[in-house]
């Protein structure tokens, strides 16, 4: 027999117990809606952190100065003394890390400052950062329009600046910011840049806010430094951001740094959580936030694998009924001709069309459940084709799996017993 | 052996035929050696009482089972050698049933009902259609081709059955009491169709208890206990046959 004709028959089969036929797909339903929303939930949780890690940079490791001077702890705590006396991370020694180690492509260096921004007296809502040459490269952002800083503009301390996309959209609407002035704590300052937005993140948990690192304005290091202080000698940073050779080699990086910093700062005696620096690597941040997204995904899991056992049992039970309901046809069906195989093929194609139809309301079922969680959450979801289909396939596999034995059992009638059947 | 009629080619050769049962007391016998055979074109009957092996022999000739020892070949094909595949594939080209209770499917066509048997033949449904439609026309069934099989009454339904097992052109057509279920008139209306078919030159085999359908063939096979008891031979049809050799 071809298949078309076979999935006519299998069609028609099912034409006769409608209600029975869609009662028995509802744990295939339930089962393939809980696929749906694992991957909607994990590939949504994928994309915010592709879009994340191309904020902090995938082979990043950041060293992050913390500022306990402005903490007013004890001087008299020995222990904390320490960090009450350092100066904080330093471009020389971040430099002096790049330099003796082989271990980093190139690193940049970002000092904060506290300066207002002016456009036409008018206030800018964004943070000015010092930074060094290299730093686009580090992070991989890339240019609107413009340019970035050039050596020069970093030996010099030429007071240029260059602003991200959102900066820019705000305080310069109608024409290029390219060439303008914004006013940085008195002094002007050229825009010579603007750097391509990042793409924001709607996750509530995130390692970086985007939407501030979209809202700044970066200024050369020198210009930085020498605006805080006159002293050159003074070159505390607030990160410095190390890139990787590679992803392979981030563990032995971080390590390293750390190592670095606690013998430079002494701190070897100090926990972690009292030094004056942080070694922080953008892979395993965002490993944590995987977890709370880890552990619903195993929830939903089991449901679904529950589900799918479940509806799995109902289609047995629902081919079943129908093998015994229908013995006269199936010995019908032997006496002009059909193979022990043809039988088989009916009816698992029977509960293989069930599992499709209910692997396709799953998934809209899945969708629905999906804006559920993200409304819930604010987890950020996403749908992917591929997910869509891996749901089919799982009920499909139901089918097989619980379509086999009644099949079989069909197959295995004989065909007068069969026939003789009321 | 029989003297059979030989007007045509051997299409039915049993030999010793022998089939058990299983059952709770050991096995049970219903055939325990029959030989016979039937050539192209005849009309045979098989008569027995109820339990006499006569359906059993009817299901083994139908090549729905396999005899237990014993030789039948159909067509000079030996049956008993065949796996399931081949022996649906044997029975789909060359047999074609007629049962007592029509056995059409219920939830499918007239039109449908007819061509099953292409089906699984492999005939793709496009070319299933207009041979089934021919012979529902000509067993004046032409204006019902789309209705459900509740529709139609026993007579017509013995019809569709008759076209099923027609559609196919087996070799031999084995009807089952085909008239059991039938009115003394639409049961000659039907006999009438059998030896209509018959005249054409198809060879036809039926199972009947009734000794009056039995005389429109041309030979009876009387079955008791599992054995031929004698066979009989009628002046009937395109020729006569011979008696009990």
């Amino acid at each position: 027999m071809e298949w078309v004709s076979a999935l006519r028959v299998g069609l028609n089969g099912l034409a006769v117990h409608k209600i029975r036929a869609a009662l028995s797909m509802l744990g295939i339903i339930f089962g393939v809606a809980s696929v749906v929303a694992v991957i909607a939930v994990s590939e949504g949780a994928k994309s915010e952190m592709l879009k994340q890690l191309a904020a902090l940079g995938a082979n990043n490791i950041i060293v992050r100065g913390i500022d306990w001077r402005s903490t007013g702890a004890e001087m008299r705590d020995k222990k904390k003394r320490a960090r009450l006396l350092s100066a904080g991370l330093t471009l020389r020694e971040a430099q002096a890390i790049f330099d003796e180690t082989g271990l980093f492509r190139d690193f940049a260096a970002l000092t904060r400052t506290s300066a207002t921004v002016r456009r036409d007296e008018k206030p800018v809502q964004a943070q000015v950062f010092g930074t060094t040459p290299d730093f686009i490269r580090v992070m991989d952002f890339k240019l609107r329009e413009g340019r970035w800083f050039q050596p020069q503009d970093n030996e010099q301390g030429r007071r240029v600046c260059v602003v991200e996309e959102t900066v820019a959209l705000e305080s310069f609407p109608l024409t290029s910011p390219v060439g303008q002035t914004l006013i940085v704590d008195h002094e002007p300052y050229t825009v010579v840049g603007v750097l391509r937005g990042k793409e924001e993140t709607e996750e509530k948990y995130t390692v970086v806010d985007i939407a501030q690192l979209n809202r700044r304005i970066y200024i050369p290091m020198t210009a930085a430094l020498y605006r805080t202080t006159r002293e050159p000698l003074a070159d505390e940073i607030s990160e410095a951001i190390f890139r990787c050779r590679d992803a392979a080699v981030i563990p032995v990086a971080a390590a390293l740094l750390n190592r670095f910093y606690e013998t430079a700062h002494n701190m070897s005696k100090i926990r972690d959580e009292d030094r004056d620096y942080q070694v922080l690597v953008a892979k395993e941040l965002l490993g944590k936030i995987e977890e709370a997204q880890k552990i619903f995904n195993i929830v939903m899991l089991c449901s679904a694998g529950i589900s799918l056992i479940v509806g799995g049992i109902g289609i047995m039970n629902i081919m079943l009924a129908n093998v015994s309901e229908r013995r006269r046809e199936v010995g019908i069906r032997r006496a002009v001709g059909a193979t022990q195989g043809d039988i088989l093929r009916q009816f698992l194609l029977e509960s293989l069309i069930i599992c499709m139809f209910g692997g396709v309301m799953g998934c809209v079922l899945g969708v629905v459940f999906t804006y559920g969680v993200h409304q819930m959450t604010g987890w950020q979801t996403a749908m992917p084709l591929w997910g869509m289909l891996a749901a089919v396939t799982v009920s499909l596999m139901d089918g097989v799996a619980f379509g086999t034995y009644p099949a079989w059992k069909a197959a295995q009638l004989d065909p007068i017993e069969a026939l003789q059947y009321e | 052996m029989s003297g059979a009629s030989k007007n045509g080619a051997c299409v039915i050769k049993a030999e010793k035929l022998v089939k058990t049962y299983p059952h709770e007391a050991g096995e049970v016998m219903a055939l325990r050696g029959v030989d016979f055979e039937i050539h192209e074109g005849e009309f045979v009957s098989i008569m027995g009482q109820s339990g006499s092996g006569k359906s059993t022999l009817l299901h083994v000739i139908g090549c729905l089972h396999k005899p237990t020892s014993g030789t039948y070949l159909l067509d000079g094909v030996d049956v008993g050698t065949l796996n399931d595949v081949e022996l649906s594939r044997l029975r789909n080209a060359k047999i074609g049933f007629v049962f007592q209770k029509f056995n059409l499917l219920s939830h499918e066509s007239i039109l449908d009902n007819v061509a099953l048997p292409l089906v699984y033949a492999g005939v793709p449904h496009r070319e299933r259609v207009e041979p089934a439609r021919r012979i529902l026309e000509r067993l004046g069934l032409g204006d019902r081709l789309r209705h459900a099989p509740s529709e139609l009454s026993g007579g017509q339904s013995q019809r569709v059955a008759i076209a099923r097992a027609l559609v196919s052109e087996p070799s031999v057509i084995l009807a089952d009491e085909p008239t059991g279920n039938l009115d003394s008139r639409t049961g000659e209306e039907i006999m009438g169709l059998f030896t209509e078919l018959h005249r054409e030159g198809r060879t036809i085999v039926q199972v009947t208890h009734d000794r009056e359908k039995a005389l429109f063939s041309q030979r009876i096979l009387h079955i008791k206990d599992g054995l031929i008891d004698r066979e009989e031979t009628l002046k009937n049809g395109r020729e006569a046959g011979h008696g009990v050799g």
